[in-house]
């Protein structure tokens, strides 16, 4: 096992070279961070070449990616283009919250999700699995924009209306009174709660629907038929024997699923301006700087690659069968 | 035993998020902390807290943007404040007197002007700002603009004396921030004030010579104010606290105040705005500001070259109806906006005179233009001139929802008469990164955010400037434009620009469109609140902002 994780941890490092480079390379070419100051009819041409003389924007993008490698490894990212603003503290920052946000939604995705999918396959073609499914399939169908945009008009209209606010439509923390311990638990989950709901509704949907598939498959295997032909009890039966082995393949799912959503939820962040990890990507690329949106990269591209991981893991833990030379 | 955890686990859950629901209930401000701070005052701003920000604003190429302006007006003073009818109004000092020959100026700082920690203002800081601004180690990040023009600057007392080396005639826009000596002599500008205003030798301590202290900086949330304990040259700020809450989604900004989760916000303008017009409890104050729409036109190589023909520059403007476009994009959120007449002066400011009214939208006389010229019509309505079809490129930043409408309006607007307008829309950072530079574009359209100040002129329309993106060259223009830059007395000074920009409209070298609104919304609930549609920003007069 250990010698199966050094390898793949080994792999990786090429992948997250050339990642880096590509990504290097596509946002300096494409982007211009001195654009602002081109639209700026006082700032003159020749300030605007000292300017990209100063900050080496003259030179070919590998000896760029050369000084950023430089920066990434001995100042913890360096600092912004602009401003000299170290980039490693944001960062952490942004991670926290996205953290908090994602795991929220992960939890109670994961809790509903197995609980409609469970109950749905036990009683499969029921009026509740056939509605459990049509729910599931207009929750893959929303937009996430359209439900986001939807639940802050209808926090917007009950406000109106009698006048109680049940959550926040924007922001993580409200600006006077977030308070202390208590306080600020209820004000953050008052501020989580409708992107956390707008980012549930499709992983809800995508765990139900995988749980119920996995849960028939293994109501239906040979072992639960044996279990049952011994005598055992239904409950011991769907809890011990079928629902643990069911859990097996959406292990692996939600540990991707971590990996991939680490990156921030870019457009439920953005709608709902939490200063989250893909709320960081979007300012940075709209400010065309390349070393920050270079952090965040490899931030999240060394999360991806561990939860890859773990998932895999994961998998040859729970599942016997599996053995990793 | 499992299940028993698992039951409890969800109770936990939805436990959590009962609290959360009625935790809030009834409540009538932003934040439910009213009872808490009555005197605190919640703005939603569209800037700010980003990756690459900074609030030094002295560092003009790296920290200047608007939103700065309005966080820190409240805190640091200048000489000169913009005021709503886009006329430079005394602040910091309390006189300024301009003497020629050579150009000098002799600036009264206020008797009562002092910084927080009770040491005054005086010459040694407007003495230490200029130093500032022209050393070299700050050279890639201080515009040196006028700056550079001053040969000295003397008076350790409430009487400064500053000495131009030639006539800067835009001087009134210098010391619109004057930094504080005691503080920040022998500190490294690039380190300080990135994310606090304060005192780097006393514990980065609030420091500020207005109504208002920068007491704290959420990186990604927001910045909070405070009333300065102390007294300053100005009234005492009525409120307690403002904060300002980064909202950098529009949409989002304009759903946190109908659910009075801010007290005011400072909008783009959106079509949603339109809406909050009929919310009871909230007003929205709109004026045309200092931003404003245009459309340059190719002379050079890269153009087409049936621009570099004056007639054909004259089709072109005569091919769009702005008045229409006007009223197609701002007709719901501010019925005043019209056709801007005139490039180098805009509404509003003194010179401003209609220049670009001779080419109001006209088919006809398009059509009278084309056959004097021997043009020939196509199968599909488009001239071709001398071989080369008007078919013109139009380039403009993607993304913007006012802009493509516009664009639209103007393609269909144009084919009525003979051109073809193509979309040629790319990336903000491709039209002014590459395509602007390059001088590689048929037409252009995009934003000029200037300053009251008409220096911008010089380098749009100055030949051979590498700001001026279409090659647009006329040397009477250039000399006009290069003497208002040393020009002192005000009135001679509009006039040569005025001059400049008879000459500018009668060679058709851009298109002006329109004068961008400004909309301020606010509760009804606040008070003292005026809309500055210049680059100085709402909270120029924050000291008069009150709720209740």
């Amino acid at each position: 096992m250990l010698t199966y994780i050094i390898r793949r941890f080994l792999y990786s490092i090429p992948v997250l070279i050339a990642t880096s480079f590509l990504i290097f390379t596509f946002v300096s070419i494409t982007g211009d961070p001195l654009g602002r100051l081109r639209a700026n009819p006082n700032i003159t041409a020749e300030q605007i070449h000292s300017i990209e003389h100063a900050k080496n924007l003259d030179k070919p993008v590998i000896i760029r990616y050369g000084y950023w490698v430089r920066d990434a490894v001995t100042k913890q990212f360096g600092t912004t283009l602009f401003g000299n603003r170290p980039i490693w503290p944001d960062l952490k920052r942004v991670i926290g919250h996205t953290l908090q946000f994602i795991l929220s939604a992960i939890i109670i995705s994961l809790i509903l999700g197995v609980a409609i999918g469970v109950y749905s396959a036990l009683r499969q073609y029921s009026l509740f699995d056939y509605t459990a499914t049509t729910l599931s399939f207009i929750g893959f169908a929303t937009p996430v924009f359209w439900l986001a945009l939807m639940l802050q008009v209808l926090m917007v209209q009950i406000y109106l209306k009698w006048n109680i606010r049940i959550f926040y439509t924007s922001g993580l923390s409200s600006s006077v009174g977030a308070g202390h311990g208590f306080h600020f638990l209820i004000d953050r989950i008052q501020h989580l709660a409708l992107p956390v709901i707008a980012l549930c509704a499709l992983s809800t949907a995508t765990y139900s629907r995988f749980m119920r598939a996995s849960m028939l498959e293994v109501l239906n295997s040979d072992y639960v038929r044996t279990a049952r032909a011994k005598g055992l009890i239904e409950r011991r039966v769907i809890m011990r024997h079928a629902f643990r082995n069911a859990l097996i393949p959406l292990i692996t799912v939600v540990a991707l699923d971590f990996g991939g959503l680490f990156a921030g939820a870019i457009v439920t962040e953005t709608i709902f301006t939490l200063d989250g990890m893909g709320f960081y990507f979007v300012n940075s690329l709209f400010a065309s700087d390349p070393y920050p949106v270079m952090a965040w990269l490899m931030v999240v591209a060394t999360m991806v690659i561990i939860f890859n991981l773990i998932a895999d893991i994961l998998y040859g833990v729970f599942d016997p069968r599996i053995r990793y030379e | 035993m499992h299940r028993r955890k698992l039951w409890l686990f969800a109770g936990v859950v939805l436990a959590a998020l009962a609290l959360a629901a009625t935790g809030s209930a009834r409540v009538s401000g932003p934040d439910s902390a009213k009872s808490k701070s009555a005197g605190t005052l919640v703005f939603g701003a569209e800037q700010g807290g980003g990756p690459d920000w900074c609030l030094n604003l002295i560092l003009d190429v790296d920290c200047n943007a608007f939103w700065n302006v309005v966080f820190q007006t409240p805190v640091i003073r200048g000489a000169f404040l913009f005021t709503p009818n886009f006329k430079y109004k005394p602040d910091l000092v309390s006189s300024a007197q301009l003497q020629t020959n050579p150009m000098r100026v002799t600036y009264h700082i206020r008797s009562n002007a002092k910084w927080s920690d009770g040491v005054a203002v005086t010459g040694k800081d407007f003495k230490f700002t200029w130093q500032t601004a022209i050393n070299p180690k700050y050279k890639d990040h201080i515009d040196p603009l006028g700056w550079e023009d001053i040969r000295s600057v003397t008076g350790n007392g409430k009487t400064v004396k500053v000495v131009y080396k030639r006539n800067f005639a835009a001087w009134k826009g210098l010391f619109s921030y004057v930094l504080p000596q005691h503080a920040l002599s022998g500190t490294d500008m690039l380190s300080v004030w990135n994310t606090c205003i304060c005192n780097p030798k006393k514990g980065n301590a609030p420091i500020g010579d207005g109504p208002f202290l920068l007491t704290r900086y959420d990186a990604g949330s927001g910045i909070t104010l405070t009333r300065n304990p102390h007294a300053w040259f100005g009234k005492r700020a009525k409120l307690d606290s403002i904060v300002f809450r980064f909202i950098t989604n529009t949409n989002s900004e304009i759903q946190a105040i109908r659910s009075g989760e801010v007290d005011a916000i400072y909008p783009q303008p959106q079509l949603a705005l339109a809406d909050l017009r009929s919310q009871a409890g909230l007003k929205v104050v709109s004026h045309v500001g200092l931003q404003f729409e245009h459309i340059e036109i190719q002379q050079g190589a890269k153009g087409n070259p049936l621009a570099k023909q004056l007639w054909v520059r004259k089709a072109l403007t005569e091919s769009i109806n702005r008045a229409s476009a006007a009223k197609a994009l701002y007709g719901t959120l501010n019925p005043s906006v019209t056709p801007l007449q005139s490039i180098v002066r805009l509404k509003g400011e003194a010179g401003y005179t209609n220049q670009f009214g001779q080419y109001d939208y006209s088919p006809a006389k398009i059509q009278t233009a084309m056959k004097a010229h021997n043009c020939t019509k196509g199968g599909d309505g488009i001239y071709t001139c001398n071989g080369t079809k008007m078919a013109f490129d139009f380039a403009s930043t993607t993304g913007n929802a006012l802009r493509t409408l516009a664009f639209t309006i103007f393609q269909d607007q144009a084919s009525k008469a003979g051109i073809q307008l193509r979309n040629a829309f790319v990336p903000a950072g491709t039209l002014f990164g590459s395509k602007l530079p390059a001088h590689d574009f048929d037409l252009a359209m995009f934003t000029y955010l200037v300053t009251v100040d008409p220096h911008y002129n010089v380098s749009s329309f100055s030949c051979g400037n590498a700001s001026n993106y279409t090659e647009y060259c006329n040397r009477n223009v250039t000399k006009w434009l290069g003497q208002s830059d040393r020009e002192l007395n005000p009135k001679l000074r509009t006039a040569l620009v005025v001059k400049a920009g008879k000459q500018i409209a009668a060679d058709a070298a851009v298109i002006p469109l329109y004068q961008r609104p400004t909309y301020l919304v606010y509760k009804t609930s606040v008070h003292g609140m005026v809309d500055n549609a210049t680059s100085q920003g709402p909270s120029f007069n924050a000291e008069n902002w009150s709720k209740g």
